[in-house]
């Protein structure tokens, strides 16, 4: 172990010697980094230069409209969560009337606390993210997407068009769940019907509203599920797009009008490079990956 | 897969000295191939990593199929972060490094920059270049950690202080 370490630092220090010897040379060493790190007049990296400085802002353009579509996900996704907490206490209020010893004036005070549960839901499934309603498919600005009757009747006002967002080249992805997904999944009419079971006392109706709950509940949770699936696409997508323009900087760093030369020999004071290279050498032999790995 | 049939560029690490890439006897072995190409260059699969003369410990890390595309790289083991790197089995598995083999065969790099607003280099730790040196193969691998940054400033970012 020793002698490699020995053998190693020699030559390494020997190389660094020798690039003492050569600091007189140093100015043309200078000149020629220039030459090779800065290719500004290079008319093939020129235009091919421009060319990835429109495929940056292109990219920014997408990290932006992914940044907006987090966002309505985002709001999407916690207030799917907040239907599923009144789905929740909806069922809890259905398990406990459901109780033959509930007597009817009991039940008339769980279908009041249930019509504020559809109220409440209506009201999540009519919010907007930036000014936009979120559940109105792409009806998104004319009117609120769920009206209730205070009755029996909830009715959607939106239609069931995806909203897409384009978050690259040739990739579109769609944003938004449809409020026509909530009807179709039987989350308000599962509310009415337990309601309607309370006020008139019927514990079979209470009973099997129970059920119906528990399958709207299920597939709420589901879009869940799907709203996350898409933020991960996004997440995906956002990393792609930003390690793609670190890189195109990275080479246009070398074209552009800032002086890499120069940034670079702030980092070659001799001390630097000898210091740097033990640090390599030692981690040569003493290296151990495993800290790499997660 | 070198579409330029007499690409001559000059080698960055000796100025004077002309290199043929397409001559393969002379390329092949030290070509390290990006599979998945590089986000940004994805078109792009074969790479040549070069010394810089007089700049070590700097890189670059060079287009075999557009040998005009390059970039400049360093060594992870110079940035003190490298503890806080963390790569997956999973990762690695795409370059056909295995726990076994594990440090033997593995080289890491991170890609610099001039950092816009500063002017100063940095580095993109975020996404490394991991090289399988005895397969000759390599791939940029994302992390998915918030905590470490696309450009992370070199001048506080060097394990130089704490050398003995």
């Amino acid at each position: 172990m020793r002698i490699t370490q020995s053998i190693i630092t020699r030559s390494l220090l020997q190389n660094i010697n020798r690039n003492k010897e050569n600091i007189n040379k140093r100015q043309i060493a200078i000149a020629t980094g220039k030459e090779i790190l800065r290719s500004s007049s290079d008319p093939v990296k020129f235009s091919r230069a421009s060319r990835f400085r429109k495929t940056i802002s292109r990219n920014d353009q997408y990290l932006k409209n992914i940044n907006g579509a987090k966002g309505w996900l985002d709001t999407t996704t916690s207030l799917l969560d907040n239907m599923s907490s009144g789905m929740i206490d909806a069922k809890e209020i259905a398990i406990q009337s459901a109780d033959e010893s509930n007597n009817a004036e009991m039940r008339k005070m769980l279908a009041d606390k249930v019509d504020s549960i559809i109220n409440d839901t209506v009201a999540l499934a009519n919010n907007t993210y930036m000014g936009k309603y979120l559940f109105g498919g792409t009806k998104t600005l004319e009117e609120e997407p769920f009206s209730y009757d205070g009755v029996d009747t909830v009715t959607y006002n939106g239609n069931s068009n995806n909203i897409y967002r384009r978050i690259a080249e040739n990739y579109n992805i769609s944003i938004n769940i449809a409020g026509s997904q909530l009807i179709d999944m039987d989350i308000f009419s599962s509310l009415i019907s337990l309601k309607n079971a309370l006020n008139d006392d019927d514990t079979d109706g209470i009973q099997s509203s129970i059920n119906e709950i528990n399958s709207a509940s299920e597939k709420l949770f589901s879009l869940t599920s799907a709203t996350g699936s898409i933020r991960n696409q996004l997440t995906m997508t956002e990393q792609r797009l930003d390690t793609a323009n670190m890189n195109l900087r990275s080479y246009l760093s070398q074209t552009e009008d800032v002086d890499l030369a120069k940034a670079i020999t702030e980092y070659n004071a001799e001390e630097m490079t000898y210091k740097a290279a033990l640090q390599v050498t030692s981690d040569a032999i003493h290296l151990n990956l495993m800290e790499f790995i997660g | 897969m070198i579409r330029q049939q007499s690409t001559i560029i000059k080698d960055p690490s000796q100025s004077d000295e002309i290199i043929i890439f397409n001559d393969m006897k002379v390329e092949q072995e030290n070509t390290i191939e990006f599979i998945y190409g590089l986000p940004g260059f994805e078109m792009l699969t074969k790479f040549v990593i070069k010394d810089i003369e007089d700049y070590p410990p700097f890189k670059v890390l060079q287009s075999l199929e557009e040998p005009d595309i390059s970039m400049l790289i360093l060594d992870i083991r110079l940035l003190k972060i490298r503890e806080q790197i963390k790569i997956s089995f999973g990762e690695l598995e795409k370059i056909e490094i295995y726990p076994d083999s594990l440090g033997e065969n593995t080289e890491i790099y991170v890609i610099l920059k001039v950092n816009d607003k500063k002017q100063e280099l940095s580095a993109n730790v975020k996404a490394p270049l991991v090289i399988n040196t005895e397969k000759k193969i390599g791939g940029q691998i994302i992390l998915d950690d918030e905590n470490l940054s696309v450009e992370y400033l070199l001048k506080e970012g060097l394990r130089l202080t704490d050398t003995n």
